[in-house]
């Protein structure tokens, strides 16, 4: 089911907020967009990013063990347990495969050796 | 009667009120406010990928497609697109008029397509190495089968760096040619993304033991810090601005915001080898990457090559797009720039009248 909106066509407004809007981002922008450009590249700017990646990831972490922890406290299976379930199907479905690529390099060869 | 009356000028007054301008323009406003936000909102439910596919061959959430066609193909080559691990496969297929796919069709090609589906944890083992071996050696396989030949192979992305690499591995003949879509090859010089990659500031271990498959959001948020402004509050000042133009394809902005927010999780052996591998160490230009026990050697590409480039690529800038050309031992090479950033050249409004066609001509010549 597709949104389908009406698209004001061609409006103008008397007292136009959004027009006010753009011409503050579109000032904002020209004066900072070079500045921020530059700034993304120094070697401070990456380094802070790689200290809040790491924040909220050692944040994540602790989340993810202590939620771990209180589902195995009530006999409940966690998600690395749900994981490694998966895991063993994958490695099954690959064992599959490499049999069935071996019945069609078989079949490849008898079909040669056959002169089919 | 009296009290009819009093209802009656009620009414007219109420009426000659509503008509009053400010409430008029007022309300004008708040449609117009509200046009935005259900675009923005119906985006998610903006219908993509057109052309009818069929599954021919699947392996955990990996989907090997091929488009039906009305007519039989009248190119020999089949096209086999090799997408992004990050991103869904629908951008080479986004909307009528806006199809790659339905593109190379139309120029009789017989075109498949590898989507990886949707990662999540229990592929935290998988690396490149495996993809290589598992998916796109036996999709291939599966594809010249069908083809009763050898094929094209088109990469996007990092889906192009992937081809590039089973390419390099494979000379059995099986692939015919080889297109790069922005395709990074050479990390020495990576932008931005290089630059907050490298080892001593990126929590690469870390994101990756407490992410089994790292987030889309992840990369995600990465790109769009490449040009902040533009790509949060700007997209929508822009979209507010075209909403009052008639002419805007609203379902085209839809289809393209869909996309760009739908990101997939990144296995995280993929993730380590892309970043680790890739960006940190610069091995495959190196000639030091080694995937399943052999050395990836760019200079064993031998077979036709079309690099496509993009001139404004802030996610994949031109030193490391267009450094492969160099370092192939293909005789039929060339590198196609096309004015654009990294996804609009493949799927904005100049590419059906110039990627597509310049695409199209290249493969036609090497059909034979």
């Amino acid at each position: 089911m597709q949104n389908t909106p009406q698209t004001t066509a061609n409006k103008s407004f008397a007292i136009d907020p959004f027009r006010l809007l753009r011409k503050v981002y579109d000032t904002v922008e020209q004066v900072t967009g070079p500045a921020i450009e530059k700034l993304i590249t120094t070697d401070r700017f990456a380094r802070l990013n790689g200290k809040v990646m790491e924040a909220i990831l050692r944040t994540q972490r602790v989340t993810r063990e202590n939620v771990t922890s209180t589902l195995h406290l009530m006999n409940f299976p966690a998600r690395e347990d749900i994981v490694r379930l998966g895991e063993l199907v994958l490695q099954l479905e690959e064992k599959i495969d490499k049999l069935g690529d071996r019945i069609e390099a078989l079949e490849q060869r008898n079909g040669k050796l056959t002169g089919g | 009667m009296e009290t009819e009356g009093r209802l009656g000028r009620l009414s007219s007054v109420l009426e000659k009120v509503a008509h009053y301008s400010p409430i008029n323009q007022g309300l004008s406003l708040l449609e117009h406010w509200l046009d935005l936000v259900n675009t923005v909102q119906g985006s998610r439910e903006a219908s993509v990928g057109p052309t009818p596919k069929e599954v021919i061959w699947r392996k955990n959430k990996a989907r090997l497609y091929r488009y039906e066609r009305t007519t039989p193909a009248t190119r020999k080559t089949p096209v086999l697109c090799i997408m992004p691990l990050i991103n869904r496969a629908y951008i080479l297929d986004l909307r009528p008029g806006a199809s790659f796919v339905a593109y190379l069709q139309s120029q009789g090609h017989d075109v498949y397509l590898l989507d990886w589906g949707d990662w999540n944890d229990e592929d935290r083992s998988l690396n490149i190495d495996v993809l290589l071996e598992q998916y796109v050696a036996r999709a291939v396989r599966m594809v010249a089968k069908q083809a009763g030949g050898p094929i094209t192979m088109l990469g996007y992305c990092i889906g192009g760096a992937v081809a590039t690499c089973f390419t390099a591995l494979h000379e059995e003949g099986l692939i015919k040619n080889l297109v790069l879509l922005t395709t990074p090859i050479d990390f020495q010089d990576a932008g931005p993304f290089g630059v907050w990659t490298r080892p001593s500031v990126f929590p690469l271990e870390l994101l990756t033991s407490v992410f089994p498959a790292v987030p889309g959001a992840y990369p995600d948020v990465g790109s769009k810090l490449l040009q902040p402004l533009p790509a949060s509050v700007g997209q929508f000042v822009r979209l507010e601005e075209k909403l009052r133009d008639e002419r805007f394809d609203v379902y085209g902005w839809q289809a393209m915001f869909r996309w760009v927010n739908d990101g997939v999780s990144f296995p995280s052996g993929c993730y380590r080898q892309w970043i680790g591998e890739f960006y940190q160490s610069n091995k495959l230009v190196r000639g030091q990457l080694v995937m399943n026990g052999r050395k990836v050697l760019l200079s064993n590409i031998r077979c036709p090559l079309l690099n496509v480039v993009a001139s404004n690529d802030v996610i994949a800038p031109r030193p490391t797009t267009s450094a492969i050309l160099g370092l192939v031992s293909s005789t039929d090479k060339a590198e196609l720039v096309v004015k654009g950033g990294h996804v609009g050249i493949v799927v904005g409004k100049a590419a059906a009248t110039d990627l597509w066609p310049k695409v199209g001509a290249w493969l036609a010549a090497r059909d034979a």
